[in-house]
């Protein structure tokens, strides 16, 4: 076992911070320390470094209490990156990397060759030898995370401890540096626990998750134990969809806004949404996020536009996947049509299965609802004709055509306009 | 595979033997200048007399003695003290990774006046035959620690020392520390214009220069030593203190050395020479574009920088009949000025 915590609790002042956290760490482990802000993720990194002291427990490296060991000795098999490291003077690349060399060598001792050898491997290793010279504040902030792994690997660590890495980094340096530090513990046999707020990232790079709430370790175990639906609900408090990442099988996350019913001014005015193959997902969205009513129909189970519709509409009229719209499901969603104030049909392709879907439309449009049907739909049509045919009428029997979403948006606000609000 | 270590020390071996080169002809040049005309010529065969192995030539007495006894020793205490305020101001900016710390900006050089004026008013300097002088210094020094202590303190948020906080806290010690200074000079009788004149920064020896550099010389260069093997230190801390624990330091009691080096540097020249400032402003960061910011460069270099400058600045002084403080501070204060616009470029906080 290569880091033992045992029982850990930490405060600032008499604020704590940390309270009995165990947990081990075993030689060759790549951990993801994760948890919401204010959970006490950092102050554990600076428990594991020495930077600060527990108030009780004791922390175990190589079986030794870390209390009873020098900074330089902990530095020699533990290294730290920061989210965002500072300098204070302009140091030049090289110059980082070797402060990295600090705890080998003694107040009387010079850099030997061996010291810049080191350094220097360790710069190729991060790919940066191209910044020996460059000075650090000339750096973007991936070049600069990379100097500071080459620093942090010139100290020769068996343990990375890593504090939020990629948190000022744009996301093609994000995956770039956790990429590297995925290749740092499989080629130099590092052992790492990162701290990272960003879920996916934590899924997608790191074998076992340590979620921290409050203060207290609450989970441990693979990605797929811990990010899940009711995991992120109960200690993030926020509504969550993990998928899987389709290239990689990692669990994905996907994080759904909660509408707030405030700023719903438009309540009261009813959408019937007839849609399908995701062409009105957007439409959708946008809608419940202006604050109106939206019904949708008829849509099978499994389609895109449904998945977003059962997440956010009202009231969804739902058929078995692929089947036709039967005469149950028709009769609903003929119903919803004409109990809407506007009937909207999205860009659809329409086939047999769904051609019911726009005679339900016909018949609320010819009924006096206000409905609004895209511009051009021949496209749409897979039914030889009959779905065309059908379109016409209602543009005959006065449905608007438009051929941009915001289009519609016009058209609704007239509707606001026309119907005062209770 | 070449080492850059081997490379920079290159690079500070040669820019020292310029500088020290620089410094010779700094005092060669400066002991011609004043009221008795001696040539550079002349100077030059007066100090090589001196030399065991080059002949005396005829060389006029009186210039021997206006060279040896009167501008040489001004000369020699304006490098002690340049070099000393360099080097002190070079460390305060490294511990603070501040730009702007200085020891007269910070109210150490206050500090340490009080500590000085305290031992001459109160009659110190006099007592056991001369030894009396070690007060002097001794004070000095207690005082530059405490008001350095007083600053960072008053300066430091969490583990960092904002350049605004900073400033506003030399403001405050200074202010303090300066109306302590006259409060115990407004009661010093017949010593007041000389404990004015040295308060102004002063380098024109006095009665008691020699007895007060015995003590002086020595201490400075404990200083300097002990700064010297902490050099390294200096560049671990400018990651900030809490990187500078993780990459293995003891970080408490390394700042504790320069602080105290630091603050002994500065309290002892001040003893002797009241307060010059911006001397640690000025030259560090000239010196620092120079040789970069490693500091096992920057030191040394800073010192010897230092020594050339103070002896220019109190030439000028000494043609105008101006205390050196004056001089410096007429420098100091535009640099101070750019460095407040630009420090973002200048560093990083």
């Amino acid at each position: 076992m290569l880091l033992n915590v045992k029982d850990v609790d930490f405060s600032y002042d008499s604020r704590p911070v940390l309270r009995a956290v165990s947990f081990d760490l075993e030689a060759g482990a790549m951990v993801g320390l994760i948890g919401p802000n204010g959970s006490g993720k950092s102050t554990l990194i600076k428990l594991l470094s020495k930077v600060l002291r527990p108030t009780r427990g004791k922390i175990r490296f190589r079986r030794r209490d870390i209390a009873d060991t020098t900074s330089a000795e902990l530095a020699r098999h533990v290294a730290v990156v920061s989210q965002e490291p500072t300098v204070a003077f302009s140091f030049s690349g090289l110059e980082t990397v070797m402060a990295g060399r600090y705890p080998h060598i003694g107040r009387f001792g010079f850099e030997t060759q061996r010291d810049f050898e080191i350094a220097h491997r360790a710069m190729a290793f991060t790919d940066t030898i191209h910044l020996s010279d460059r000075r650090i504040e000339e750096m973007s902030g991936g070049e600069k995370q990379r100097v500071f792994l080459a620093r942090a690997l010139a100290q020769e660590p068996e343990l990375l401890l890593l504090d939020e890495p990629t948190t000022h980094l744009d996301i093609n340096h994000q995956i770039e540096i956790m990429d590297l530090i995925r290749k740092l513990h499989k080629e130099q046999n590092l052992t790492v626990l990162s701290v990272t707020h960003d879920l996916n990232l934590a899924a997608e790079y790191f074998h076992t998750l340590l979620l921290l709430r409050e203060g207290s370790l609450v989970m441990e175990g693979a990605p797929s134990q811990v990010v899940r639906d009711e995991v992120i609900k109960q200690v993030y408090g926020a509504d969550a969809v993990v998928s899987k990442n389709p290239r990689t099988g990692a669990p994905h996350l996907a994080l759904v806004p909660r509408v707030a019913p405030a700023t719903a001014q438009r309540k009261g005015v009813k959408v019937h949404v007839i849609c399908g193959g995701g062409t009105a997902s957007d439409l959708i969205r946008r809608l419940v996020i202006e604050g109106y009513t939206v019904t949708a129909g008829v849509l099978n189970e499994g389609d895109s536009d449904h998945r977003v519709a059962m997440s956010l509409a009202d009231e969804v009229v739902t058929a078995a996947p692929f089947s036709p719209v039967g005469d149950e499901a028709h009769a609903r969603n003929l119903e919803l049509a004409r109990a809407a104030d506007v009937v909207v049909v999205s860009a659809v392709p329409v086939g047999q299965g769904n051609l019911r879907n726009i005679e339900a439309a016909l018949l609320a449009s010819s009924s006096g609802v206000r409905t609004v049907v895209p511009s051009s739909f021949e496209d749409q049509d897979f039914t030889s004709g009959k779905a065309t045919a059908l379109f016409n009428k209602l543009v005959e029997t006065g449905a608007q055509t438009v051929s941009m979403i915001p289009e519609i948006f016009g058209i609704l606000d007239q509707i606001n306009i026309d119907k005062p609000q209770q | 595979m070449k080492n850059p270590s081997s490379k920079r020390a290159k690079k500070t071996a040669l820019s020292l033997l310029v500088l020290l080169l620089l410094w010779a002809l700094v005092v060669v040049l400066s002991s011609t200048i004043g009221p008795a005309d001696i040539s550079f010529g002349q100077c030059i065969s007066v100090l090589c007399s001196r030399m065991p192995w080059v002949s005396a030539e005829n060389v006029p007495e009186v210039h021997e003695t206006i060279i040896f006894r009167v501008r040489l020793p001004r000369i020699l205490m304006a490098s002690l003290v340049g070099a000393s305020l360099a080097v002190a101001g070079a460390v305060f900016q490294g511990l603070l990774r501040n730009p702007l710390a200085e020891p007269y900006i910070l109210g150490v050089s206050s500090g340490a006046a009080v500590g000085a004026t305290v031992a001459m008013v109160v009659g110190l300097a006099t007592v056991a035959g001369g030894f009396g002088f070690v007060f002097v210094p001794a004070l000095a020094f207690l005082g530059a620690l405490v008001a350095m202590v007083a600053a960072y303190q008053l300066a430091k948020i969490g583990r960092t020392v904002p350049v605004h906080t900073l400033i506003l806290a030399g403001v405050v010690v200074n202010a303090f520390f300066s109306a302590v200074v006259m409060f115990i000079v407004s009661r010093a009788g017949p010593q007041l214009h000389g404990i004015m004149f040295w308060l102004m920064g002063n380098l024109e020896p006095v009665a008691g220069t020699a007895m007060l550099a015995r003590f002086v010389v020595p201490l400075v260069v404990v200083g300097f030593i002990l700064i010297a093997l902490y050099c390294r230190d200096l560049n671990v801390l400018a990651f900030g203190e809490e990187s500078a624990v993780q990459l293995g330091m003891n970080a408490g009691a390394v700042k504790r050395v320069l602080f105290v080096s630091a603050s002994l540097i500065t309290g002892v020249v001040v003893a002797m020479s009241g307060m010059i400032g911006f001397v640690g402003l000025v030259v560090p960061h000239s010196v620092r574009m120079i040789v970069g910011a490693d500091h096992r460069s920057l030191i040394p270099t800073a010192a010897i920088a230092g020594a050339s400058f103070l002896i220019v600045a109190d030439t000028v002084a000494r043609v105008a009949s101006v205390p050196v403080g004056a001089v410096t501070a007429l420098i100091g204060c535009p640099f101070f000025a750019y460095l407040l616009r630009t420090r973002k470029r200048v560093m990083n906080v």
